[in-house]
């Protein structure tokens, strides 16, 4: 399979020399296939949403390196990485601004991307309708949505400009069962529209829901991956001690 | 058992959209009752009514929410302020978002506790370490030291769970309290707050999109769609045997890990 994304390496710590210093990453690589849905499981706090914003270029690593289809991540402006890699963040409602209309914020990628006024319109409606909500949520303020509603508008923002590259950050932890269940669908209809079009990193406490929807995965605890493979041969096999505690956890 | 919270027929608007209609259900003390549904479907505005946070574009158009005999709507900031806290204790569903950007984890505990409670240093300390170490942090100075955007979403969660746990509550309202938590220490805060009721009698209002979280807690389940209340029992029955097409939609979506 040919890589869209090579992560090499990463090092990140935070508040150098500082009381409250802390790694959060060490030593992290993998890769990323094209077409291929990679899932990242694990503690809270070993560094999976570390490892999206670097991948998104929010944040800079300490060291190691990420290559995007061969280029260096660092030689790619923002605007054109945008254009490739989009993010469902871990916090719906603090990754909107809180003084633009949803319509707005959803739109703004494809404003960048050439699109007419009414295209974008029609575009908007359509996305927040695929993701289980109504067009008029458009003219809402973020503060006007409900936990879920304001994540399946972080989805539709996401898919906007049909990034081909996907980073769902616990983008479906605010969502009921029946609804995840639509998301899930949405997701895995575009993918198989998009074929090698659309690779996916997708965050998630919910060890059932990476098994059924991704094709490997990552296991991290304490800033290193601990474990990585095929989903079903990591959940039904895991070797790693920890792995093994996190999904006899499961409730 | 006696009771400790009723709804009467509460309904709520947001402007001209309705939110919320006819919500009946009380809890009693020592209880731990289940919200689960639909999102969307008004399960944080019920429980922000009952502590004032609705904010000003709400409206609780009938009803009434009662904590014992004494009605919550329309207290003054002064009322609420005592109640708020001690009496009722609340977990946020996006806990960051709750906390002050730019003062330290441990210096907002510290105040909070001691706005309502006659607390030297030590004894905060102490109280605070405890509860940390219950949900699973290692590091604890670090964790105190930081300000709240340094720390992971289900760190920022975990703190959450502490502040709110910190006063004791007779009632605890936890809305969405282990969404952004790994499964190891979803069970940890599962068992602490079971452990809390145990020991101090405390009712729980718990909201969760997870089936397995209220199963391990929850005596009671009420089930909620688009504003009003679709079935309410014993959470065995809710779950095993559930009697609504909703409901039983809800439990068949539930993913489950293949072994
Ligand atoms: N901006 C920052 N400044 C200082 N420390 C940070 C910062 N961002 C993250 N950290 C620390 O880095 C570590 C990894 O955090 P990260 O958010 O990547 O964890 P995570 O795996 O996404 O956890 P969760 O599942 O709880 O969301 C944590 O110890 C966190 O406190
Ligand atoms: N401030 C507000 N202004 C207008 N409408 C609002 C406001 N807050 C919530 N709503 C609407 O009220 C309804 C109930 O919202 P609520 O937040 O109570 O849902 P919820 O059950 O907690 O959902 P979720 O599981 O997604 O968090 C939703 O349709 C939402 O869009
Ligand atoms: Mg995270
Ligand atoms: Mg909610």
């Amino acid at each position: 399979m040919e890589q869209i994304l090579e992560v090499d390496k990463l090092n990140c710590i935070f508040n150098k020399g500082k009381k409250r210093e802390v790694t959060a990453l060490k030593s992290v690589s993998f890769s990323l296939g094209k077409g291929e849905c990679l899932g990242i499981i694990g503690e809270s706090g070993s560094g999976k949403s570390t490892v999206a914003r670097i991948v998104t270029r929010l944040l800079s690593a300490t060291n190691g390196s990420v290559m995007l289809e061969g280029d260096d991540l660092n030689n790619i402006s923002k605007k054109e990485l945008y254009k490739k890699i989009q993010m469902v963040f871990q916090t719906p409602v603090e990754s909107f601004n809180p003084r633009l209309r949803i319509g707005v914020s959803v739109a703004e990628s494809l404003k960048n991307a050439g699109y007419s006024t009414s295209e974008t319109k029609e575009r908007v409606a359509n996305l927040l309708e695929e993701c289980g909500l109504t067009s008029d949520y458009a003219n809402r303020f973020p503060h006007e949505l409900s936990g879920g509603e304001c994540q399946r508008a972080a989805i539709a923002r996401a898919l906007a400009i049909s990034p081909d590259i996907l980073i769902c950050d616990e983008a479906t932890s605010s969502l009921d069962v029946t609804v995840q269940k639509e998301i899930i669908a949405l997701l895995d209809n575009i993918r198989k529209a998009k074929g090698e079009d659309i690779s996916i990193i997708f965050i998630s406490h919910d060890i059932a829901l990476v098994q059924a929807f991704c094709d490997r995965v990552i296991v991290m605890n304490k800033g290193e991956i601990v474990e990585m493979g095929d989903t079903d041969e990591v959940i039904k096999n895991p070797k790693d001690e920890y792995t093994k505690k996190l999904i006899a956890s499961v409730l | 058992m006696s009771e400790i919270l009723r709804y009467d027929n509460i309904s709520i608007q947001y402007g001209y959209n309705t939110a919320v209609e006819d919500i009946t259900f009380s809890i009693k003390e020592g209880e731990i009752l289940g919200i689960v549904g639909e999102s969307g479907s008004g399960k944080s505005t019920i429980i922000k009514a009952a502590m004032g946070l609705l904010g000003p574009g709400a409206n609780v158009s009938s009803g009434d929410i009662l904590y014992k005999d004494k009605s919550l709507l329309n207290l003054s900031k002064k009322e609420q302020l005592k109640i708020n806290g001690p009496l009722l204790g609340m977990i946020f569903q996006f806990a960051g978002s709750s906390f002050c950007p730019v003062r330290k984890v441990g210096a907002q505990l510290y105040e909070a506790m001691r706005a309502h409670a006659d607390v030297t240093k030590e004894e905060f300390v102490t109280k605070v370490n405890e509860l940390l170490d219950k949900l699973g942090f290692t590091d604890n100075e670090r964790i105190l030291e930081s300000y709240p955007s340094e720390l992971s979403g289900g760190m920022q969660q975990r703190v959450g769970v502490v502040a709110a746990m910190l006063l004791n509550p007779k009632i605890l309202l936890a809305d969405e309290p282990t969404s952004a938590m790994d499964v190891t220490i979803q069970r940890q805060a599962v068992e602490e707050m079971l452990r809390v009721r145990d020991t101090f009698n405390t009712s729980i209002i718990i909201v969760t999109h997870n089936i397995g979280v209220v199963n391990a807690m929850a005596d009671r389940i009420l089930v909620l769609k688009d504003g009003r209340i679709v079935e309410m029992g014993d959470t065995k029955q809710i779950i095993n045997d559930p009697s609504e097409e909703y409901t039983k939609k809800l439990m068949a979506a539930v993913p489950r890990i293949k072994k």
